[in-house]
């Protein structure tokens, strides 16, 4: 089997000394600023990606999964210990999870907790390591047009996981596209764009715009919030979890690890998506419905085990496609294509050991990552106390080096603070920044695709339609946005029925 | 605020997108005569036309729906915010502030000055006025991070003008940075 053998040279390339323990350093890192209200695991990754420039490609990606597979369960230990949700995704967490708590069960919450995410996360991971490759084999029949057509479709799914609120995400998403294109362009090498500014000409840089959005707004945002006083930690360890109460409720973990290695597939879904969807089928599958809300161990283990289980199935877009299903996504995307890796079906066969190696960390990062939460768990009583104001202050110094350590540049450093008041704007009105994120990785890529494609096929333009896979993905996509836009565009057709108030939908968007 | 008023205030988001990509198609290339002569018909204004003309529809878009609100004359206020109660936006704005301040002063007053000086300032606006616990995590949080990155990772971070620099080389010096 080809692929055991690749495996084990990505275990032997994982368990490098080097590479270990930078894997767990990442994993510690995310359970932590996952754990931390207010520092989602996005704001560490993007915060630590500049400082990959300094690793071999292998080492970074092994880091960034690390903060990733950490980052995605640490949430929910502020999620259960006391009722915050360190991360959108950890939300149905505080549903049971904070009721057990309550009841004197907190340890109890954590150990169900820990064992569903690992579990989640472990065959999400064996997913993408034995999935991944037959369908980066498929991927190898692409061409520029079908590339471009899948780029186009993980746009378009950006916009559509926000059902609620398309139009913000569509605009958020072209804004984006639009960034990327300022600069020089890649086929004449004309300015665009620049607006008479010269350091304009070397572009955008997508990691800056991302410690920008995703680490100062946030940081700006978490000084100005009432802090939510009279909260204490239960520190009663209750009754402890055996193999005999996980084998109660394997069915609730089997049903939540399904669920989540199926929607974590889907580009744009993600972890939340995951772990709402998985509470909800859960409420009514367990048979224990309306208990639900008071400490049910089935209600926290579901969408516990829901939420890891997409890590390694969204990778799969990512690794075979170069397609980031969310904003933890993008930011390894901009990894790779910062060490010179172009994900797509070629990376399995020209980096076999570096795609290996990926697939080896996210396993071993979910086997370790019963011990790292484990760890922060008992620590986090202390790290609570660390007031937000330090926390911030150090992050944005983090932020504004890590922009600067780009390209050396103090330009990089005006243009981060700019998408940092942008990104705070944008928190308060609304505005999803993971759409923006996505556009601007994706948009010089997207034109790349188009352009190329329009050079070797004569600048037909039916060709990205007349070719079949290619047209099949877009008919996806333009059926896609159709859905997602309906939403948005049916009040203007329909005559609503006289004195019935015309009511907004409550604004949901996409998050990481 | 009546609706009108309120509507028209809900209208200057979409406008204004509509209008920037209105002007800056007539700018994405410093001289248009570049491109007349080019045979591609895309060519390097194509994309960006078309992501302009992506975020205008956008915002035609969002126009007409608050122009069809406004007509059913809704009071369309979004509901409070729980997680927005009790929020400081005059901390916020500080807070702003603070930051673009703290980018502006870097190659002036140099990596360790303005840094030391931010997260100071930064701690106060934040709530800790303990003078012991302000100089213990500036001081000691800056000296770890100028370790960490002149030292360790060799960043030639900015150390300032005239006296500033005089002072950024003493530091490193009794450091033993340099």
């Amino acid at each position: 089997m080809d692929i055991l053998a690749n495996l084990a040279g990505g275990f032997a390339g994982a368990l490098d000394p080097y590479n270990f323990v930078l894997l767990v350093s990442g994993l510690m890192l995310g359970v932590v600023a996952g754990a931390l209200p207010g520092i989602s695991f996005v704001n560490a990754m993007a915060i630590a990606l500049p400082f990959t420039y300094l690793l071999p490609p292998v080492t970074a990606m092994s880091f960034l999964g690390g903060i990733y597979v950490g980052g995605v369960f640490g949430g929910s230990i502020s999620s259960i210990l006391i009722n915050i949700p360190g991360t959108p995704a950890s939300l149905p967490s505080c549903w049971d999870g904070y009721p057990m708590t309550r009841k004197g069960l907190s340890s109890r919450a954590l150990s169900i907790a820990i064992t569903a995410s690992a579990f989640g996360g472990l065959a999400s991971a064996l997913l993408l390591t034995f999935g991944a490759p037959p369908f980066a084999s498929f991927a190898l029949k692409f061409d520029q047009p079908e590339f471009f057509a899948a780029t186009i479709l993980g746009l378009v799914s950006v916009i559509a996981i926000a059902k609620d609120a398309p139009l913000m995400s569509a605009i958020s998403m072209f804004l984006g596209l639009l960034i990327g294109t300022v600069g020089v362009d890649p086929m004449y090498g004309m300015p665009r764009l620049t607006l008479g500014v010269p350091d304009l000409e070397s572009g955008i840089n997508f990691t800056v715009v991302m410690i920008g959005l995703f680490a100062i707004g946030e940081v700006v945002d978490l000084i100005c919030k009432r802090a939510g006083g009279g909260r204490s930690i239960t520190t009663k360890p209750g009754k402890q979890v055996g193999l005999s109460d996980l084998w109660r409720i394997k069915s609730s973990i089997l049903r939540g690890t399904g669920l989540g290695c199926t929607i974590g597939v889907i580009p744009g879904a993600g972890a939340t998506v995951g772990a709402v969807i998985a509470y909800s089928v859960e409420k009514q599958a367990s048979g224990k419905g309306d208990r639900f809300g008071t400490g049910v161990e089935e209600g926290l283990a579901a969408p516990e085990a829901a939420k890891n289980a997409t890590t390694g199935t969204a990778m799969i877009p990512l690794l075979t496609l170069g397609i980031p299903g969310s904003a933890a996504t993008a930011i390894m995307l901009a990894a790779m294509l910062i060490h010179g890796l172009n994900p797509g079906p070629l990376l399995f066969t020209s980096n076999a050991t570096l795609v290996y190696t990926i697939f080896a960390s996210m396993l071993i990062a979910n086997l370790l990552m019963i011990v790292a939460a484990m760890g922060v768990a008992r620590v986090f009583s202390t790290l609570m106390r660390v007031p937000p104001a330090i926390l911030g202050a150090f992050i944005i110094v983090l932020s504004v080096v890590g922009a600067y350590g780009v390209r050396n540049n103090l330009f990089d450093v005006y243009v981060c603070l700019a998408f940092g008041i942008a990104g705070y704007v944008m928190k308060r009105t609304g505005f999803p920044p993971a759409p923006l994120v996505v556009g601007v990785i994706l948009g010089p890529l997207c034109e790349r695709y188009f352009l190329t494609s329009l050079a070797n096929y004569d600048g037909n333009m039916t060709v990205f339609f007349t070719r079949p896979i290619s047209g099949t993905i877009l008919a996806l996509a333009i059926a896609f946005l159709v859905w997602s836009m309906w939403p948005s565009g049916r009040p203007l057709l329909r005559r609503p029925p006289k004195d019935q108030p015309h009511k907004e939908p409550p604004q949901r968007v996409l998050k990481a | 605020m009546t609706p009108l008023s309120h509507g028209l205030r809900r209208l200057a988001t979409p406008a204004a997108l509509l209008t920037g990509s209105l002007l800056l198609s007539q700018h994405i290339v410093r001289d248009s005569t570049m491109i007349a002569g080019l045979p591609d018909p895309v060519g390097p204004t194509g994309w960006p036309r078309l992501m302009l003309g992506a975020v205008g529809l956008c915002a035609l878009i969002w126009i007409a729906k608050e122009l069809l609100a406004l007509r059913r004359a809704v009071h369309q206020q979004k509901p409070v915010d729980e997680e927005y109660e009790g929020y400081a936006n005059g901390r916020a704005m500080i807070g702003l502030g603070l930051v673009v301040l703290y980018g502006l002063a870097l190659p002036q007053l140099g990596f360790p000055v303005a840094t030391l000086a931010f997260v100071a300032l930064w701690c106060v606006i934040g709530g800790i006025r303990r003078p012991l616990t302000l100089a213990l995590v500036t001081g000691i949080g800056c000296v770890v991070l100028l370790y960490v990155f002149v030292l360790l990772a060799q960043m030639p971070l900015n150390r300032g003008h005239g006296v500033f620099d005089d002072f950024t080389v003493a530091l490193y010096r009794l450091l033993g940075i340099y």
